[in-house]
């Protein structure tokens, strides 16, 4: 089971050839206004979340997610239905 | 157990939409052995429903919103998931006299409030008696319906195990009212198009008659939501008149993997298959290799590409990047239509492919008229043909002040026929805004006539597109005025092409701040909040007051301000980084 960090850290994999040089990526991170994440970068990110942890995003869930960390806890979430 | 899909025949006798009503037309597809077959994000078969289950169903879930106490008329509102309750509940409320809701799904990165927000308004503007959603978004609707006096949000899966009324069902009559079908215009002031039994099969049967032609043995595969017209008219309703079985994927499925829609149609052999020009950019940008390896698109007869305008270059993209896949460029099929008009309103010819003229873009933009680019031209511009209108439809093309203008000369389209509709629910105002007392339909658009058919060329009401959704200037302002350092009248929205063609949004915001992180901040601020309502980014360019030029009336206006900033704009500079905030 990874655990919070683990998967924080696999995001910023995902997440940081998004972010501005210079710009340190943490739970913080506000996806659409640091990372500029609009609705294509979107589905690349959740293409990349869904095949490297083998799970399923629910859209109604990402209504809620605003930060780095939030997406974080949602996988670490979906990973433990499995 | 394995699921067992629908089969693309029946041994039926093949009927072509001549039937009265929505019911009648489930009674007879009940009677073969078609149907809907619902898919996973992977392509895997869920659930496959045969229509005499859809009708069984359908019927069931009649009696039991009688039993709710329902009266005929009653508007009940649906969250519209590509799922099969959805489709049950659309008959069933067919079967029983009452008018389906079809509400949408929008649901972006923090976008919980909009989301709720945008539901609550289309529950207010419906005044629904009852309101359903799949279990997993009951929570949205439970907030967007709190405080309505009377409106209880109920499960789909409540609903179909509720008792069923001891009374026989009274199908909705060809007179009556089939569905409301809120249009994707502007989210804060949606509006409900009203269309009855007559009107949606006089389309339909236009649809399938002259539109696709459609023979026994067609298979449609759709991504389509069931809260657009395209979805809802063409890939449920289309299907059930010509007795012909579906492979739906979800949009949000779509989305992420579109490849996955060709693989549907290349392994269930798929021949009518219908989306917007971003779907066939989408799929093209998202195969690799192997994907085309895997491929064999020759069933595909109809590839219909409709809701926007269309344009040549990513068609052509995609039938190259899947001519090893026996993709036929012939099967392209462009065709025009909107809500009010119930779906279609013309189609190119089937086998036809993308057919498009070059015109002298001068011409086309200075005098209003479409010549045939010579070879002198200084800029041409390629319009696609959208082909002839349905029978028993007539479209002229008028100008400015209302008179009917010859062929090659552009202005606006209007449309008359059985297909449109009677107006927008409870809304006369905005209803004889766009319908004339003679029948004839303003449709926002604007085009020119050949003797080949309808040319499209751009939209007359001020619309924003951006990858097939329709964003109203007047929404994105709103979002501006909301924040405190903006006033009411400060903010312009308006759409630009930039360099590479693509349509990016703007919002001219006039503001007194010098300070630079608070002006950055406001511009966060704005974008944020545009984003979580639109999913889209939008460039914020802050302006000193009495920048915005206005109308002699004393209104904005939104085309100057557009003109005033592409003077300003430099797309490598600051604004198009701002665009991307984040990327370097």
């Amino acid at each position: 089971m990874a655990s919070y960090d683990d998967i924080l850290e696999r995001l910023f994999v995902h997440l940081r050839p998004l972010a501005r040089p210079g710009v340190e990526l943490d739970g913080d991170t506000d996806l659409v206004r640091t990372l500029g994440l609009d609705s294509t970068t979107l589905v690349d990110i959740i293409l990349d979340v869904e095949d490297e942890f083998d799970v399923s995003v629910p859209l109604n869930a990402l209504s809620d997610v605003q930060t780095a960390g939030e997406l974080a806890t949602l996988i670490r979430g979906l990973t433990e239905e499995q | 157990m394995d699921i067992v899909s629908n089969p693309s025949n029946h041994d039926l006798p093949h009927r072509l939409a001549d039937f009265a009503t929505l019911s009648e037309a489930l009674d007879y597809a009940a009677t073969g052995a078609t149907g809907f077959d619902f898919y996973d994000s992977k392509g895997r078969l869920k659930e496959a429903m045969p229509y005499s289950e859809l009708r069984r169903r359908a019927r069931s879930v009649a009696r039991k919103l009688l039993g709710a106490g329902l009266s005929r008329g009653d508007r009940i509102a649906a969250v519209a998931e590509t799922d099969p309750e959805f489709a049950v509940l659309f008959f069933a409320c067919q079967y029983a006299g009452l008018v389906p809701v079809a509400l949408p799904i929008s649901l972006n990165l923090g976008g919980h409030a909009a989301y709720v927000e945008q539901l609550r308004r289309l529950l207010v503007g419906s005044r629904p008696a009852l309101a359903l959603a799949p279990t997993e978004l009951m929570p949205f609707l439970e907030e967007a319906a709190e405080g309505l006096p009377g409106l209880a949000p109920r499960s789909f899966g409540d609903l179909e195990a509720s008792p069923e009324a001891d009374v026989e069902p009274r199908a909705t009559e060809p007179e009556e009212v089939a569905y409301l079908q809120f249009t994707s215009g502007s989210t804060r002031f949606p509006r409900g198009v009203v269309i009855t039994e007559s009107m949606v099969m006089s389309n339909l049967r236009g649809i399938v008659r002259q539109g696709l032609a459609v023979r026994r043995g067609d298979r449609c595969v759709s991504w389509l939501p069931f809260y657009h017209d395209m979805g809802l008219v063409g890939c449920l309703l289309g299907p059930v008149v010509s007795q012909l079985t579906v492979d739906y994927l979800r949009t949000r499925d779509f989305a992420v993997r579109p490849v996955q829609w060709l693989k549907l149609i290349s392994r269930n052999r798929g021949t009518i298959a219908f989306g917007p020009p971003i779907a066939y950019q989408l799929c093209d940008q998202r195969l690799r290799a192997d994907d085309i390896a895997e491929l064999d698109l020759s069933s595909w007869r109809i590839a219909g590409v409709g809701a926007e305008m269309i344009r040549l270059a990513p068609l052509e993209r995609f039938a190259n990047s899947l001519k090893s896949a026996r993709f036929d460029p012939r099967a392209f099929l462009p065709c025009y239509g909107l809500a009010e008009s119930s779906l279609a309103v013309a189609f190119s010819p089937v086998d036809g492919g993308v057919l498009a003229e070059r015109v002298d873009a001068d011409a086309l933009s200075d005098e209003g008229v479409a010549v045939p680019a010579g070879p002198d031209a200084r800029e041409v511009r390629e319009v696609v043909n959208c082909g002839q209108v349905l029978p028993e439809h007539e479209v002229v093309i008028r100008d400015e002040a209302g008179a009917s203008l010859g062929y090659r000369r552009t202005g606006r389209v209007m449309v008359r026929g059985p297909s449109v509709m009677s107006g927008y629910f409870d809304d006369p105002e905005s209803t004889k805004e766009v319908l004339a007392e003679d029948g004839w339909l303003e449709t926002g658009d604007l085009g020119y006539l050949t003797e080949e058919g309808l040319f499209v060329t751009g939209r007359s009401k001020d619309l924003i597109i951006i990858n097939g959704r329709n964003i109203w200037p007047q929404d994105l302002e709103y979002l501006a005025e909301q924040q405190q350092q903006v006033r009411i009248g400060d903010a312009s929205a308006f759409g630009v092409s930039d360099p590479d063609g693509m349509e990016n949004a703007v919002l001219v915001v006039q503001c007194r701040i010098s300070e630079v992180a608070e002006r950055a901040q406001l511009v966060s601020q704005i974008q944020s909040s545009i984003y979580a309502s639109f999913g889209v980014h939008c460039l914020v360019d802050l302006v000193p007051p009495r920048t915005l030029p206005k109308t002699s009336s004393g209104k904005l206006s939104r085309d100057a301000a557009r003109r005033g900033f592409l003077e300003r704009v430099v797309w490598d500079e600051p604004l198009a980084v701002a665009k991307v905030a984040g990327k370097a």
